[in-house]
């Protein structure tokens, strides 16, 4: 059965981007914001929950990448469709990990249903992956004036991967 | 150079593609051949052909979490290492581990 390629625009609504992060004390409190803006998008149905497994994440490792990126996640059964928030902090965060982290600036928040259903959103996710080790990638989202600017940024450095 | 690299984090969406996709590009500007089999959370993507680990020269895992079936790799020597270290500079890895190579 051919199944219809989907929208990136789907996993990553309007709401839940936010180029103009600032005033974040911390790490927790970038966190925090970023988990109400799935929540509010109705991707995560308990705040309470999706932080803990978010957390649960954090403690198995890092989830700096280095080069100003996090990648926070939490697969539980509070989150009901596959979604992705994204925080641009132009002055940077500490982002502190076992490892000791550092300044993050690019902040993609994934939220994973328990279930492993829907391969296509799945696959959306990890591309998304992918494209964060590129520059050009990242040089456009640091451009990035609007939502639409984020979103077509992500389609058309997505067609360039193999 | 023939490479061949399994990928796997704890949730198998991020890490995992992350660290693949940047043993690709480090290993295209390298000028080396890479296959890189992603054990995550849809499964094993690209899985790696008995005929290419038996060819290869460089095996890597870049793993948190346990590969599944690892006795493919018996015969070969693997470098391990996490999936955080490969996608900061993977560059910089594949290029100690050729230098290394080529000193033995």
């Amino acid at each position: 059965m051919k199944t219809k390629k989907l929208e990136i625009s789907r996993v990553i609504k309007p709401e839940m981007v936010d180029l103009d992060g600032k005033g974040f004390r911390d790490k927790e409190a970038l966190l925090d914001h970023m988990i109400t803006m799935l929540f509010d998008a109705g991707v995560v149905d308990s705040k309470q929950e999706y932080l803990e497994a978010i957390y649960l994440r954090e403690s198995m490792g890092p989830t700096y990448m280095g080069n100003f990126i996090a990648i926070p996640h939490g697969k539980c059964a509070a989150v009901k469709n596959p979604g992705v928030a994204f925080c641009r902090c132009d002055s940077g965060v500490f982002y502190h990990t076992d490892l000791g982290g550092g300044d993050v600036k690019l902040v993609f928040m994934l939220a994973i249903p328990d279930q492993m259903s829907g391969e296509e959103y799945m696959r959306v996710l990890s591309q998304l992956a992918r494209l964060l080790v590129y520059p050009d990638f990242t040089d456009r989202l640091y451009q990035a004036q609007n939502y639409t600017d984020v979103i077509n940024a992500i389609k058309e450095c997505e067609a360039k991967l193999d | 150079m023939k490479i061949v690299a399994i990928t796997s984090c704890a949730t198998g969406i991020a890490h995992s593609y992350m660290a693949a996709e940047a043993l690709r590009k480090a290993a295209k500007e390298l000028g080396d051949e890479i296959r890189v089999e992603v054990q995550g959370a849809m499964g094993i993507e690209n899985r790696l052909t008995d005929e290419q680990i038996v060819e290869a020269d460089i095996v890597i895992w870049a793993v948190d979490v346990n590969v599944r079936d690892k006795d493919r790799f018996d015969e070969k020597n693997v470098i391990q290492l996490g999936p955080n270290e490969v996608i900061r500079d993977a560059k910089k890895i594949l290029s100690d581990i050729k230098a290394n190579l080529s000193k033995s």
